[in-house]
């Protein structure tokens, strides 16, 4: 299962991996999640009683064709939606009922996040822009880490530059760098490789998943790619807003192949 | 192209609104100084027509130029009435008495700054040409009326008992019958006036001449009346119809109402300048927004011409549906304040005036300012290439330096800004009033340009500056604010410039304020110490006999008493006034000599001033012949003095040399009183007061009073300016307003991110809070700068010249904090809306949204 698209730098001295056990709890789970957009007639179940655990120290990708309810079910998740229905439990806080002040505390101390595109404030420099969690929050800079996460994504001559100055590329490794800076419980990634070549997708997703092997990060990312999905630990299949199908140790074949079953 | 421009507009009402009010507010102003300006010549000429064109015939005095109202002196004499009155024609003729007939107050003493005026009010309600609004026409001998305003001012009421002086300054009293409006009268317009039966008038007068006849025909054609009654006088009199003195009057009204249109033109101006420079700035920022709009119409075939046009369309849409509801607002706004004054002042009320001009000229003026503003922003347009509709890189201009022509461009208004105001103030200072002030003016303007052409960097200059240190010490938000301000610095600088123009005109204000009340403050403290003066109303002549200063001087509240004596003189044969200051030393009273020393005046010389001394040709050590009435002589001038602070004749004698000429017992004009009491002068004033009770035509006013009067009337200056000036704040805020909601538009992604990565709903808000006050802090404080250079400029080229004494350059430190603050808290509500519409965006729905 050598990719041609695994072509990242070769990783940091492999440490193992901190074995989250099966007694373990969840770093985040859904349990009977239901989003309804719009009321009456025009009511879309967006989600529709999704049962879902995404361990701790593990990479996870969410899968499913589109319409399938992927990015609504992270939104929820990730506290930055509301739910209809059912419970959200994110390293045992209930999400469910927090007032918009306590969500937002919430992704600002426990939560990191990889968009698709418009990541960085265009106003502030790389460096300025991976350490804004930890600016909002007002806590101190872990400089070691710091330097050890801009060493990873190989940022160390970039800090100084602006978004514009910097590629799409780039651009996606300080967004990586800044969710992992502040040493999240969950790191969020709604298609962080949508708008990158295939070259700078892969690079982005070996730091992603070197950021769980070497850190015990524990990582959410919602995709369409299989490509993408292969580098996960475990891949989570939606369909029609519900919870159908998993994969463990997924490969890209693998993966698409129970994509086409679930379309079929 | 059209139908897209207008289907856009539709879908875009709220930008549309935005963009709009500036215009609407700009074009109120002008459209509402017309009506307000309007109505009040309207109210004038249909007053002034009124009181003329109810007669078939008008007999004035002949060699009137200006109008015989003016004359002081009744030049009809009372028989040519009875001449009148027999040519056959006339069913009735009224000659009108008018006379200085100062009224009392409570106290006795004459009332106003000027005195009232006497006119005599015929029984027949036929020959009446004035208004009764209350009670009746006196026609005993002990009735007056009143004229409305100065029963406003002075409280009187129907039913009174009042005192008014007759031309010998003797009393009578009076029982008030009724209110009449004598506006119409040109001098009880000015001082007040009070109106008698005629034989009163006449007694009150000291003699019936009239100031004009007034005919009633028995019908026939007025011109021939005319031709008929001029017949009779012969010359010497100025015969017309009452149609034709009522045009006459309506004519010669027009001037003050211009004068006030004008003024209130060019705060108008002001406003659309102001508005422009927002319509400018936010069409800039539309069209940088429809980037991929407007490029994907270029995609589908649309030339750079077209796109021109669209813009273009757009604004002149926009400018002329603005300025309609400008207009409409402005016809309120003018009808609404004729309504609020004349209420005040007690006039009827009439009907809206709205000229053509007020509709065409606020319609007009709206839309070419907005489609002027637009012109540069179409022009960008055009320069977007159809493949920006692809892209979706939100562009900032962070980065980009000043080109060369800005910094140039910069550099060369600020440099023929600084030799304008700098020429404008040698003229000045030297004499030269009008051109100065004009040069300083344009000064003004030019380096403005220079500000509006370097704004992009000296905002981004003082952004830095003043956000360096918030930005470290108030937290993320602030931080990010001062990212965003830098973001731009055209938009902010276009934005914050909007502001200056206000500020700048207020500090100016505030600056030539200070500096008058401090330079005069310290004209009294420097000056001779009088802190009670007894004078005549002013027009009116006063006569204070000696004993009075001789009882005074023996009064223990009185530290001294210097008499002003004056008398008319030939002084090598042309008119003067010349005078004696009894019990002081010319010396220790003259503000300063130009030559010669005032000290050396004693008997057999003369002190002249500066500018008699310019008329005539006279220097130090020469001899003038001097005739007065009791002698004449040859007097050796000692000195040329510079102007006086106080009213003193321009042509000094010794008292010794004086009573030579006029007489020991000439008595004085004024009296300059000095209290023992150097800290309340109320005793010295009670002592003059007494002194002076059979004397109610003189006036006594206390020092501490005039200059409480004068630093009230500076403050009430300010205000009205700032009244003015306020507008064009309030459409500069708007245009903050204005700026915000579309950068929160444009940033709203970014915004979804931040408040994903934690940033509350609060801190969101107070981070376009902090953008918002930081504009309008740098926009003031520019604008301080400015008001504070220009209002030196202006007061050192005004003042100098024209203040005796020194002028002090005073910045008003307190006021000035106000205006910052006041600029602070504009910002803090320009911030509110473009915040709540920030903080309400739903983060899921912005981070999907395109």
């Amino acid at each position: 299962m050598d990719l041609p698209t695994r072509t990242g730098p070769d990783p940091a001295p492999v440490r193992p991996a901190p074995d989250p056990g099966p007694s373990a709890a969840p770093a985040v789970s859904a349990r009977r999640l239901v989003k309804t957009y719009g009321s009456g007639e025009a009511a879309v179940r967006a989600l529709d009683g999704v049962d879902v655990d995404f361990a701790a120290g593990a990479f996870t990708a969410i899968m499913g064709p589109s319409g399938s309810g992927k990015s609504t079910l992270m939104h929820c998740l990730a506290g930055l939606d509301t739910v209809t229905s059912g419970s959200v439990l994110l390293g045992g806080t209930e999400l469910t009922g927090l007032s918009d002040k306590r969500l937002t505390r919430l992704r600002r101390d426990r939560v990191g996040f990889v968009f698709q595109s418009f990541n960085l404030l265009p106003t502030l420099t790389a460096e300025q822009n991976i350490l804004l969690p930890l600016d909002i929050a007002g806590r101190r800079v872990d400089r070691a880490r710091f330097e050890g996460v801009v060493a990873t994504v190989g940022l160390a001559d970039r800090l100084s530059h602006r978004p514009a100055q910097l590629s799409g590329g780039q651009q996606q490794r300080v967004a990586v760098a800044r969710a992992l800076v502040a040493r999240p419980e969950v790191v969020f990634a709604d298609e962080p490789t949508g708008n990158l070549d295939s070259r700078s997708g892969a690079e982005v997703l070996g730091f992603l998943r070197e950021s769980v092997r070497t850190l015990g990060q524990t990582i959410v990312m919602v995709t369409h790619d299989p490509v993408a999905a292969s580098y996960a630990d475990r891949v989570v299949f939606l369909r029609d807003g519900a919870f159908v199908d998993e994969l463990s140790g997924p490969t890209a074949e693998s993966v698409l192949d129970r994509l086409k079953r679930l379309e079929s | 192209m059209l139908r897209t421009t207008l289907a856009g507009l539709r879908a875009h009402r709220l930008r549309l609104l935005l963009t709009g009010l500036a215009i609407t507010l700009g074009v109120a102003f002008v459209s509402g100084t017309f009506v307000l300006t309007d109505m009040m010549g309207a109210s004038v000429s249909r007053q002034l027509a009124g009181s003329a064109d109810r007669f078939d015939v008008i007999v004035l005095p002949g060699e009137s130029e200006e109008g015989a109202e003016r004359t002081e002196d009744p030049a009809i004499p009372a028989d040519v009435l009875a001449e009148v009155g027999a040519v056959p024609g006339v069913a009735a003729a009224a000659g009108e008495i008018v006379a200085q007939t100062p009224l009392l107050d409570a106290d006795g003493r004459a009332i106003g700054f000027m005195p009232t005026y006497g006119v005599s009010l015929p029984a027949d309600p036929e020959l009446l040409r004035y208004p009764v609004v209350e009670g009746t026409v006196p026609t005993a001998d002990d009735e007056v009326a009143l004229d409305t305003g100065t029963a406003e001012d002075t409280g009187f009421a129907v039913g009174d008992r009042v005192e008014v002086l007759d031309a010998d300054q003797e009393r009578h009293g009076f029982t008030v019958t009724g209110l009449i409006d004598l506006g119409a009268n040109a001098m009880a317009a000015i001082g007040g006036g009070v109106g008698f039966a005629p034989a009163t008038a006449e007694r009150m007068a000291g003699g019936g001449d009239f100031a004009e006849i007034h005919v009633l025909g028995a019908g026939g054609d007025p011109a021939e009346l005319r031709d008929a009654v001029a017949a009779a006088l012969g010359g010497g009199y100025e015969v017309v119809t009452g149609a034709e003195r009522a045009a006459a009057l309506v004519e010669a009204s027009g001037g003050d109402n211009q004068v006030l249109a004008i003024g209130l033109l060019l705060f108008a101006l002001v406003a659309l300048f102001v508005a422009g420079l927002v319509i400018y700035n936010t069409f800039t920022i539309l069209v940088a927004q429809r980037t991929r709009e407007l490029a994907l119409l270029r995609c589908v075939g649309a030339e750079r011409a077209q796109v021109f046009g669209a813009v273009l369309l757009e604004a002149a849409v926009v400018g002329l549906l603005a300025s309609a509801v400008g207009v409409a607002a402005g016809i309120g706004l003018g009808a609404g304040g004729y309504a609020a004054l004349s209420a005040v002042q007690g006039d009827t009320p009439i009907a809206p005036v709205i000229g053509w001009h007020t509709v065409l000229v606020g319609l007009v003026a709206g839309t070419v300012v907005t489609v002027v503003a637009a012109l540069l922003p179409a022009r960008r347009a055009t320069t977007i290439a159809p493949v920006a509709a692809l892209r979706s890189q939100p562009e900032t201009d962070e980065g980009r330096r000043a080109g060369a022509v800005r910094i140039g461009l910069a550099a060369l208004f600020a440099a023929g800004g600084t030799a304008l105001t700098w020429y404008g103030i040698v003229l000045g200072t030297g004499g030269t009033l009008e051109p100065g002030m004009l040069l300083v003016a344009a000064g003004g303007i030019v380096s403005f340009l220079g500000v509006l052409a370097i704004g992009p960097n000296l905002v981004a200059g003082l952004v830095r500056l003043l956000g360096w240190a918030p930005a470290r010490l108030l937290g993320v938000p602030t931080r990010l604010a001062v990212a965003n301000t830098r973001r731009n610095p055209r938009r902010a600088a276009t934005t914050t410039v909007a502001l200056t123009v206000g500020v700048t005109l207020i500090t100016l204000f505030a600056v030539v304020t200070a500096s008058l009340r401090a330079s005069y403050d310290q004209a009294l403290e420097d000056r001779y110490p009088v802190d009670v003066l007894a004078q005549p109303q002013m027009s009116a002549e006063g006569a204070i006999p000696r004993e009075v200063a001789a009882g005074l001087r023996a009064d223990p509240a009185v530290r001294s008493v210097v008499e002003v004596r004056s008398a008319e003189a030939r002084l090598d044969g042309t008119e003067q006034r010349v005078a004696a200051l009894d019990g002081a030393e010319l010396a220790d009273i003259a503000t300063g000599a130009v030559a010669g020393d005032p000290a050396g005046l004693g008997p057999g010389t003369v002190a002249v001033a500066e500018d008699v001394a310019a008329a005539e040709g006279l220097s130090v050590g020469d001899t003038v012949a001097l005739d007065g009435g009791g002698g004449t002589g040859e007097l050796t001038v000692v000195a040329v003095l510079e102007p006086m602070d106080l009213p003193v004749p321009g042509v000094v004698l010794a008292g010794t040399d004086f009573d030579r000429y006029f007489g020991a017992d000439h008595p004085a004009e004024r009296l300059l009183v000095s209290s023992a009491d150097r800290e309340d002068s109320s005793a010295a004033e009670a002592a003059v007061s007494g002194a002076l009770a059979e004397l109610p035509a003189i006036q006594v006013q206390t020092v501490d009073v005039m200059r409480q009067e004068m630093t009230a009337a500076l403050d009430q200056l300010l205000l009205v300016m700032a009244g003015l000036v306020g507008l064009a704040v309030v459409i500069a805020l708007f245009g903050i307003a204005n700026t915000l909601t579309l950068s929160v538009v444009e940033r709203t992604r970014e915004s979804a991110m931040l408040r994903a990565l934690g940033l509350t709903r609060g801190q969101l808000r107070r981070m376009l809070l902090v953008e918002a006050v930081l504009i309008s802090v740098i926009g003031a404080l520019i604008g301080v700068v400015l008001g504070v250079v220009f209002g030196w400029a202006a007061v050192v080229t005004a003042f100098t010249s024209t203040m005796s004494g020194e002028v002090l350059t005073t910045v008003p430190a307190g006021q000035i904090g106000v205006f910052l603050a006041v600029a602070a808290l504009a910002g803090v509500l320009a911030s509110v809306l473009p915040a709540r519409r920030a903080a309400r965006d739903s983060v899921v729905a912005a981070l999907a949204g395109e």
